[in-house]
């Protein structure tokens, strides 16, 4: 079945104050492909990921469809789209402890909750970190923590938010790979958001990039 | 000869310019910090018997005999720990409530506009006013009078109910609106929205979201605020003089019975009282730590079990109808203070009065008690903002700083507690009963007036006080020309809030003031004990409404100021 999973976006719009940020733009990404969307600053990316994930504003004009694994899922609340996202900061719960921010992330009905943590600890090469306090990991420990508890939640595709932009660039390119890794692994639909090319370059995958400057047009 | 000297020079002129140039720090040392530890010390004296007024100087346990065997002791107390730890139990589960409600609907923006009239409310005509709502012969009885045939008013007690619950449901009225008000800041330093993001696209309903992830991080930002609303709880005189019980009343205000009594040795037992009060405050505040701490282990695997949660249709429906009788009891206690103010002949059971009269607003009954009120709260406000601004600036220039904690110390120690050790402290000093008042409210205004104006010199950019400096301006002239017209709004700010605070200050013109000093709040709590409704409401709405005219105006001159100045708009 995983041939089967897809994110597609049909004739989707977004306009605000009459200035229009995405126009008419139809997309598909299926399980195990990243699509990167890319464009300069207040072009619309964060916005259209805010859409798709459901998050978006009541001031944001919006028409179109999103589809998940061909359901539409455009009128569903945030938390009912099975839609993971990774921003730029990690976000790690800061009152949580490592261990329990990926329990976090661990549908209630899982049974063994705490071999899916350690295993998670395992998979990220972070054996023994699970009681530690987020605030004491490095960045790009914690891109892997952040990147694992959403994965733990079992989503249906991953929406990317410029997730590497706060590394610097040594890490840069060892998590990006690491990330790419493991959404290619887990057959998941991606989309991933960035202004920097090697970002894009990284992925193999097609390169949508949003026009900047868009006049206050009518749609 | 090398005649450079290294060693630092002492003169008399440095060491007198070093000790004038501290004078805020001697001021504050020394009407602040002094008086606070020499009342604490002045309570615990006497307690133990030695009050040398009274040529009693041999210490013992004899005073403490009179207290436990008091009549209605244990009833007064299990009454002050009932109303106390109620009152604030409620105030915070219900705060939490309301914001979780309004955040997640989209409506928190308005439940500000709508709450913070409320916080500016003065607490006694918030309790006189639902004192008429709530009495027998008050509104809701004459909302319910045709449903059950009543001509009179019922003859059973609702104000004061034998439980004190009228008394928690004012507190909490009261306490609900500064609480929101703290938690606004205390969200202000969490990633509300991204974290609630984050949850949700984990698959977390916002519901489940905020108790699971934003209320952990919020909580332990707000704890000190919530003892200062558990010791106001446990100590309030005013309202409970309104509200609560009297046979036996609260233990607070059988201490105040204690100290005004005709026997000066009662003042001892006073003492006494006031120190097993701290004692049962400081047990309770231990037991909410302790059960803080277990809570918290249930709490973190609960916070990981994996449940994401429905829509919560319970909680939103519990939480609409608690805002909602926030918002109505509130606004409805103000209201009919206002209509009891004009109110003519209005009997039982008719819903509104059959003449209106304005007698009481054109006779100057009053006029004493407004003018002694708002020229103690402008020397109050004034002289707190000038020391302050000289401390911070005192500080600022050799880069220290005092921890806020320390301006904490008055509203953490209850109040009746701290001014009876003020008192005796004060009787060895000859100066009149107006100084005292003013020395009294001077000390409850300072730590508002820190708080506020230091949050907004660490914000303010140095740069700009480095860059005066550099053009050549001295110290003060950057203080005059550059700093204070920043700052401006929150100085202004910070003088409305001393100003309310000294308006609504009852004990601290009480005590000192031997009962001669008469202020609206202390007139207003002699009158609704057993005085004129219509003079109750002309006094409710002057209590309220002159805080509120300074409000105004602290709104209304920075916005002038900042007319054509971009860069200070807000």
């Amino acid at each position: 079945m995983k041939q089967q999973s897809s994110l597609e976006l049909q004739k989707v719009s977004i306009r605000i104050q009459g200035r229009v940020l995405v126009n008419n733009l139809s997309l598909r990404v299926s399980g195990g492909d990243i699509l990167t969307v890319m464009g300069a600053s207040g072009t619309g990316k964060s916005t259209l990921l805010g859409f798709i994930c459901g998050t978006l504003g009541r001031e944001f004009d919006v028409q179109g469809k999103v589809l998940l694994n061909g359901r539409a899922i455009t009128g569903l609340p945030p938390q009912q789209r099975r839609i993971g996202i990774l921003f730029q900061d990690a976000l790690l719960f800061p009152h949580l402890s490592v261990a329990e921010n990926l329990a976090f992330g661990i549908p209630a009905k899982t049974t063994n909750r705490h071999q899916r943590v350690t295993q998670a600890l395992k998979d990220v090469g972070m054996v023994g970190f699970g009681q530690r306090d987020p605030a004491t990991l490095s960045g790009g420990q914690r891109a892997r923590i952040t990147m694992m508890r959403t994965l733990l939640a079992e989503p249906q595709a991953v929406l990317l938010d410029e997730p590497f932009n706060k590394l610097d660039a040594s890490l840069r390119h060892k998590i990006r790979q690491f990330v790419f890794s493991h959404m290619r692994r887990a057959y998941l639909p991606c989309l991933l958001v960035t202004h920097d090319q090697a970002d894009a370059d990284a992925t193999k995958g097609r390169i949508i990039v949003l026009p900047s400057k868009r006049s206050k047009t009518r749609l | 000869m090398n005649h450079l000297n290294f060693t630092p020079r002492f003169s008399l002129s440095s060491m007198l310019w070093s000790i004038y140039a501290a004078w805020p720090l001697w001021l504050v040392s020394a009407f602040f910090f002094l008086p606070l530890g020499a009342g604490l010390v002045w309570v615990l004296l006497p307690a133990w018997g030695y009050l040398p007024v009274l040529g009693l100087r041999a210490l013992g346990w004899e005073v403490w005999g009179m207290v436990w065997t008091a009549p209605g002791l244990w009833t007064s107390l299990r009454l002050t720990l009932v109303i106390g730890l109620g009152a604030t139990l409620i105030t915070l589960v219900v705060s939490m409530l309301i914001v979780t409600l309004c955040y997640t609907r989209g409506h928190y923006k308005g439940l500000q506009n709508v709450l913070a009239p409320l916080l500016a409310i003065p607490h006694l005509t918030l309790a006189a006013g639902l004192a008429f709502l709530l009495a027998p012969s008050g509104l809701f009885m004459r909302l319910l009078a045709p449903l059950f045939g009543w001509q009179q008013p019922p003859l059973f007690n609702t104000v004061p109910d034998r439980w004190g619950l009228v008394m928690m449901l004012l507190l909490c009225l009261k306490e609900i609106p500064f609480l929101l008000f703290i938690i606004n800041g205390a969200l202000a330093q969490v990633h509300v929205a991204s974290h609630l993001r984050v949850a949700t696209s984990l698959g977390y309903s916002p519901f489940t979201a905020w108790w699971k992830i934003i209320w952990p991080q919020v909580y332990p930002r707000i704890r000190l605020p919530l003892f200062i609303i558990l010791v106001f709880s446990f100590v309030s005189v005013d309202i409970a003089l309104i509200l609560a019980p009297n046979a036996p009343p609260p233990f607070a205000v059988q201490l105040l019975n204690w100290y005004g009594g005709q026997d000066l040795a009662q003042r001892m037992t006073a003492a006494a009282g006031g120190v097993l009060l701290s004692a049962l405050v400081g047990l309770v505040a231990l037991g909410w730590f302790v059960a803080e701490q277990l809570g918290a282990r249930i709490y973190r695997y609960l916070v990981v079990n994996g449940r994401r949660g429905g829509q919560h249709l319970t909680q939103q429906i519990i939480s609409y109808g608690l805002l909602i009788g926030v918002v109505f009891l509130g606004f409805g206690s103000l209201l009919i203070m206002l209509v009891w103010s004009f109110a003519g002949h209005w009997q039982f059971p008719t819903l509104v009065p059959a003449n209106w009269q304005i007698t009481y607003w054109v006779n100057c009954y009053l006029c004493a008690p407004i003018f002694n009120s708002i020229f103690i709260a402008v020397v109050v406000a004034l002289s707190a903002v000038v020391v302050i601004i000289g401390l911070l600036e005192y500080l600022h220039a050799r880069q220290r700083a005092v921890h806020p904690i320390w301006f904490y110390i008055p509203l953490l120690v209850p109040q009746i507690v701290f001014l009876f050790g003020f008192d005796l402290l004060l009787l060895q000093l000859a100066i009149s009963n107006y100084w005292k008042v003013l020395w009294a409210h001077w000390i409850y205004c300072l730590p508002y007036v820190f708080l506020i104006i230091s949050l907004s010199y660490r914000r303010f950019d140095v740069r700009y006080e480095h860059t005066s400096l550099c053009l050549g301006a001295s110290r003060l002239a950057t203080l005059i020309r550059v700093k204070l017209p920043m700052l401006f709004r929150p100085i202004l700010y910070a003088f409305t809030i001393a100003f309310a605070v000294s308006i609504n200050e009852y004990l601290p013109t009480l005590i000192p003031g031997k009962g001669h000093i008469v202020t609206l709040t202390t007139e207003m709590a002699n009158l609704a004990a057993s005085g004129d409704r219509r003079l109750i409401g002309v006094t409710g709405v002057f209590q309220s409404l002159i805080p509120f005219v300074v409000f105004c105006l602290a709104l209304l001159l920075p916005n002038i100021q900042a007319r054509r100045r971009r860069g200070l708009q807000i």
